[in-house]
Parts: C-alpha cells; sequence; structure tokens
C-alpha cells in the first residue's frame, strides 16, 4: 500500500493550501527607503511615521495609513463618495481596464484613488481628500474629480477647512476627455470653499504630476506646501521633455526644494510636523485660539464628535 | 496639396482632371471636353464625401494635423473686422504661440484669442508649433480680465497638441499658469466661447476652452494626451496609435455624444483645408448664433451656466457601461469557479463517493 501513502503525502500539503488560508507572517520585514536606499527595519519606520529612520525622507503611504497619523487618536470618519462609472469608454488596452479596476479596488479595499475623511488635527476639524499612487497610478478620472468636488462642498456645508495630499500621475488616460475635464471641475469646487471664505491646503506627496499640478493644485486661494524637498512635482514628465525637446533636465529639477527657490512652493512642512504645522495655521486663518500640541492626549475624552460617527483605524 | 495616406485614389482622380483640363495636353483636341471634365469632378465630388463621411479617429487625427488646415491666424483675418492685437502678459514677454486682441464680429464687440500653429516652417517656428508657454496664458488672463471689465464677450480658437513642455517653461509655472487660465475663465461673468479648429491637446486646450459653448469642426480632435503619448504608455508600442486613437473616442462627433461638447460645426467636402473660405463662413455663422443666444441673460446665470455644465460632465453616465459583454461573461463564470472551489470538489467527491457505493451494493 506503499503508493497510497506516497499519493497522499504528495496531494496533502495541496489540499491543506486549497483549505487553509495563506499564512498570515509579513513576506518583507526589510524596506527600502526611496531616497537613500538604505535598508530599514520595517518596524521601525512604522514608528517614525514612516519616515527613514536614517535620512528622515517621508515614505509613501497608503491613504488610511496617513489618515491614522494626521488625526487626532488615529480616529476619523471616512466619507463615502458618490459612486460614478469608473470605466466610461469600456476601455481595453493590453488588458481589460475593468478588471485591473476590480483587482485594485480589492487589493486596497477602495472604489478609486482617492479617499475622503473628516476628523480632527489638534481638535481642529477638517476634511482631508488623499490620493494612493499605488491605485492605478493614482490616475484622475470622473470618480476621483467627482470626488473632490464632493469633498469641497461637504467643507462648504459643514463650514470646515479642506486639505488635499495629492498622489498622482495626471489625468486618466482611459477616460479621455471625461479626464481632461475633471480639472475645471476641481477647481469649481476650490472655487466655492473661496466663496465661503475657507481655507484650502495643498500638500503635495511625491509625485505630483500632470492635469493635477495644472488645476487643483494651483487651484484659487490655496496654500501650496510639500511633504519634503525631494517631492516630485511637475507638469511634464522628464521623459515628455526629452522627447520633445530633447533636452537632458539638471539634477533636483521639478523637487519641491527648486519649486521653493522659484517661488512656486509655499513652504516645505515635514511629516512629523504635519498635526501641528496645519491645525496652527487653519488656527491662524480662522481667527480661532492656537491650541498646543501637547492637549491632543485629553483630545478623545472633550471630543464632541459622537462615537458611532467614529470609526477606530 | 498635400495628400493623406488614405486619399492616394482622390490625388489620381484630381491629377486625371487637370490633364483634362489642360488643352495642351490632349493631342488633337483644341478645345476642353466639359462634359468629361463635369463628369470627372462628379466622381471626385463622390469619392471625396465617401472618405470623409468614414473617418475614423487616427484618420480625423490626420486630418486635424493637416499642414495646409486654415489656422487661427486666417479665421481671424476672414472672420473679425478691426482686429487690434495685442501682446505681452507684463510679467515676463509676449508668447506669439498665441494670438490676442480685440475685434467687432458683424456689429458685436469681442475678444479674440486664437492658438497658432504657423502654416510653413518658418511661421511654425515663430509660433512654437502651437504650443503655448506662461506667458501665453498670463497674457490671455490679463486680456480676459479686460473683457469683462469692458463687458465684451471672449471667443477662443483652440489649435494646440499641448502646452510646451520644455525647462524654461517648467521653471516659470507652467502648470500654474494653466491652472489660473481655467479659474479666470470660470470667473469671467462674460460669455465665453470657444472653436477647437484642429487639434484640442489637452492642458493646453481646456486652459482656453473652459467656456460656455464649446464647438468643434467637424474633423478637429480633443483629447487629454495625443493618440502617440497613449499608446506609447499604456500599449508601450508608439505604432498602436490608431488603436489608442480609436479607444480614446477623440472625435467630434464622439464628444458630443458624450455632452463634452455643445455643437458641431459642418466642413466643407473633403475637410477645411479643400476650401477655408466656406470653413470660415460655417465658423462665422455658428459664432453669430451662439452669441446672440447670451443676449438678455445676467451675468450670474452665464457663470451659473457654466459652472452647471462642467459639474455635470461624466455624472450622468451608468455606474458600469456594458457590464454583460462576452468578455465580462467569461470573466464571471471564472470567478465563481475559483470562488466556488471547495463546493465544487466536495460536490465531485460526494457523487464519487455515491458511485462507488451504488458499485458496491
Amino acid at each position: 500500500m506503499n503508493w497510497i501513502k506516497d499519493l497522499t503525502k504528495k496531494l496533502k500539503p495541496k489540499l491543506e493550501n486549497l483549505f487553509n488560508k495563506k499564512s498570515t507572517l509579513p513576506d518583507n520585514l526589510w524596506t527600502n527607503c526611496a531616497s537613500c536606499s538604505n535598508i530599514i527595519y520595517r518596524e521601525d519606520i512604522e514608528n517614525n511615521l514612516y519616515c527613514c529612520t536614517n535620512c528622515q525622507e517621508p515614505q509613501q503611504i497608503l491613504p488610511r495609513k496617513r489618515f491614522e497619523i494626521l488625526f487626532d487618536e488615529g480616529t476619523y470618519e471616512e466619507l463615502e463618495t458618490p459612486r460614478l462609472s469608473s470605466d466610461p469608454l469600456n476601455w481595453s488596452d493590453i488588458s481589460s481596464y475593468k478588471d485591473k479596476v476590480k483587482k485594485a479596488r480589492k487589493k486596497f479595499n477602495q472604489r478609486h484613488a482617492a479617499l475622503l475623511a473628516v476628523g480632527s488635527i489638534n481638535k481642529m476639524q477638517a476634511v482631508v481628500y488623499c490620493m494612493n499612487q499605488k491605485f492605478l497610478g493614482g490616475s484622475v478620472g470622473i470618480e476621483e474629480g467627482e470626488a473632490f468636488v464632493f469633498a469641497c462642498k461637504y467643507a462648504v456645508e459643514h463650514n470646515l477647512p479642506f486639505i488635499a495630499f495629492p498622489q498622482t500621475g495626471g489625468q486618466k488616460m482611459q477616460h479621455s476627455a471625461f479626464a481632461l475635464m475633471q480639472m475645471p471641475k476641481s477647481i469649481i469646487g476650490l472655487q466655492m470653499l473661496e466663496e465661503k471664505g475657507l481655507p484650502a491646503i495643498i500638500m503635495a506627496t511625491s509625485p505630483v504630476a500632470g492635469g493635477v499640478t495644472a488645476s487643483w493644485f494651483y487651484g484659487p486661494s490655496v496654500f501650496v506646501f510639500a511633504e519634503s524637498e525631494n517631492t516630485k512635482i511637475m507638469f511634464a514628465g522628464p521623459g515628455v521633455i526629452k522627447r520633445t525637446i530633447g533636452e537632458d533636465l539638471p539634477s533636483g529639477f521639478q523637487t519641491a526644494g527648486y519649486l521653493l527657490k522659484k517661488g512656486f512652493v509655499d513652504r516645505i512642512i515635514h511629516r512629523k510636523n504635519h498635526r501641528e504645522e496645519l491645525s496652527n495655521l487653519l488656527s491662524i486663518l480662522l481667527n480661532l485660539e492656537i491650541k498646543k500640541a501637547e492637549d491632543t492626549t485629553d483630545a478623545a475624552e472633550q471630543n464632541t464628535v459622537s462615537p458611532q460617527q467614529i470609526i477606530s483605524a | 496639396m498635400q495628400y493623406l495616406d488614405f486619399e492616394k485614389e482622390l490625388e489620381q482622380l484630381d491629377s486625371n482632371i487637370e490633364n483634362l483640363k489642360n488643352p495642351f495636353e490632349n493631342t488633337g483636341l483644341s478645345s476642353l471636353n466639359n462634359e468629361e471634365i463635369q463628369k470627372a469632378q462628379s466622381e471626385i465630388d463622390k469619392k471625396t464625401s465617401e472618405i470623409y463621411q468614414s473617418l475614423d479617429g487616427w484618420k480625423k487625427t490626420k486630418v486635424a494635423r493637416h499642414s495646409e488646415r486654415p489656422k487661427s491666424n486666417f479665421y481671424i483675418e476672414n472672420i473679425f473686422e478691426h482686429f487690434q492685437p495685442i501682446s505681452g502678459d507684463r510679467l515676463f514677454g509676449e508668447d506669439e504661440a498665441i494670438i490676442a486682441g480685440f475685434a467687432k464680429l458683424e456689429s458685436q464687440s469681442v475678444l479674440v484669442l486664437g492658438q497658432e500653429k504657423g502654416r510653413d516652417t518658418e511661421s511654425r517656428l515663430k509660433r512654437n508649433f502651437g504650443m503655448m508657454r506662461p506667458e501665453g496664458y498670463r497674457k490671455c488672463i490679463r486680456l480676459m480680465k479686460l473683457a469683462e471689465k469692458f463687458k465684451i464677450p471672449v471667443i477662443t480658437f483652440i489649435d494646440t497638441p499641448g502646452a510646451y513642455p520644455g525647462k524654461g517653461a517648467e521653471e516659470r509655472g507652467q502648470a500654474e499658469a494653466i491652472a489660473k487660465s481655467i479659474d479666470c475663465c470660470l470667473s469671467v461673468s462674460q460669455p465665453i466661447i470657444s472653436v477647437v479648429i484642429g487639434e484640442g491637446g489637452s492642458g493646453g486646450a481646456i486652459a482656453l476652452a473652459t467656456s460656455n459653448k464649446v464647438l468643434m469642426l467637424e474633423h478637429a480632435i480633443y483629447s487629454v494626451i495625443s493618440p502617440e503619448g497613449c499608446a506609447s504608455i499604456l500599449w508601450k508600442d508608439a505604432s498602436k496609435s490608431k488603436e489608442a486613437a480609436e479607444s480614446m473616442q477623440i472625435t467630434a462627433q464622439n464628444l458630443l455624444g458624450h455632452q463634452i461638447i455643445d455643437e458641431i460645426i459642418q466642413e466643407p467636402l473633403g475637410g477645411a483645408h479643400r476650401n477655408p473660405k466656406e470653413a470660415a463662413i460655417h465658423i462665422k455663422q455658428s459664432l453669430v448664433e451662439n452669441l446672440k443666444s447670451f443676449s438678455g441673460k445676467s451675468a450670474d446665470e452665464i457663470l451659473k451656466e457654466r459652472k452647471d455644465k462642467f459639474l455635470s460632465i461624466g455624472t450622468k453616465l451608468p455606474e458600469e457601461t456594458n457590464i454583460f459583454n462576452h468578455e465580462n461573461a467569461m470573466y464571471f463564470s471564472r470567478k465563481s469557479f475559483i470562488k466556488n472551489k471547495k463546493a465544487f470538489i466536495i460536490l465531485g467527491a460526494l457523487i464519487l463517493v455515491g458511485t462507488i457505493m451504488w458499485w458496491l451494493y
């Protein structure tokens, strides 16, 4: 009966695989810094607000993680954005675009590249629009554009300031002219805030490119900040410039540090100071009392938002 | 006349008719054979309309970029009277890729902003192939604010491959200039009418086409990226431009269907380059009619109409289009099998056990 034993031996792991869930151990305990390319222990980086422990360069993070570190006690309310068409032209190039959207939605548990949240930053309530470049390049299509306007409308209705964290490759080619039309649309959103006298802050996180840079990034009455000197901010990418004029770009071109010198970025605020500096600026603009950063410890007790509204992150 | 690659037959027919029209070519005949010429001409017309009625996105791209296609300069000369050109952004310099100035359209004063590609090598270099730099957009912003002050409507002609992607342009804030231009277009309380006369290229076009009415010539295109650019990024193969042009749905007819543009202006037979004067007349008629539709409207109404139009684009589409096409049906069946793998295996095992039991007893 040896052959039966052999067979069971062969089949057993396969059957186990089929019925058991995959191992939950993280497969990569180490990670590379995008800037200094040092190898860092993942846990260290997580305890350092996802900044490199060596050069302090902020690493790319997903929207929900950003919300966690931005809002008091890591609590916030995620807003559901209007559901619109994700593939208006029934796009298909090398593969079907619908499949790609489905996969990305499953992977990141978000409907499109942008997430919207309301919460308090040092007790300063704000609406935050945050993008995820890993979600199909973070490109802006119909839903992302609508979410932006929705966020602006929500801020106007609830009299709240607005903060956006762009992280994108630009407009979504798969939506063609529909994507192009999101440029004026998002500016209309910012105009609503402007009319109501509410501040809008754009905090660039690497990279920001294309139509987003040429629309709401430099929208009406916005503050343009960047997370790091190395944050990439551009309209045309280096590839396009090379192809069109055959010119190589100097190093450090199209970074926030460079644009700061050229007068196109207001200020660079490191991720570690986001909570304090953003809430201070908003308090000054709205003529409110500035709250000290230490107060955050008892923020939860004094929070007026009902517990049902807060989704623990 | 420069013939496009799909116009080979027309080229042949045209040269035939030239021969017929030349009395010295025909041996033994001193007078023209008028009947023959008429017949040939009607054949050409039939063929031209046949070809031009069935142009796809890529062929239209070629027509839109045709070197002899009339450009902004021509239309400004032939549509308006007493054109008063104005240059400079008062900040850095003058951008010759955009012709700007005040003029009369019949009896109505207007501000005209026209992206100009140039018609020969020299003028193309001067006009930077219609690719505007930040100065150009800032000049437009300056003039649109003036137009608002004098309560004069704005007319823009769109014909650009895109905003200029150079080092200097980036340094001087190309993105900022475009964003401010869109913002300005949205805040002018006078009607703005845009006509896409050739190529409406991405951000460079929308910066001046955020208007109350977007009109497009029959064979013009309007897209978020050039078909070549799209093909090289998404197909990773620049030779797939034809597929990209088709997929992006960049023609006037497609865009009218999607309610992204408001009207298509008919072109003369065989495209605007075959009869530029006629094309100018069509554009003029349409501009006059469209401007009339704004008479009696208040500033608030004009502003609101424009904003509402851009806010509603794309919001009325169904959430998922064509979800039950063949490809998706395959996808669903595959997916349901993977999901229910366990159930299928258990079912299979039960059937097997059942068969064995039945066979044994």
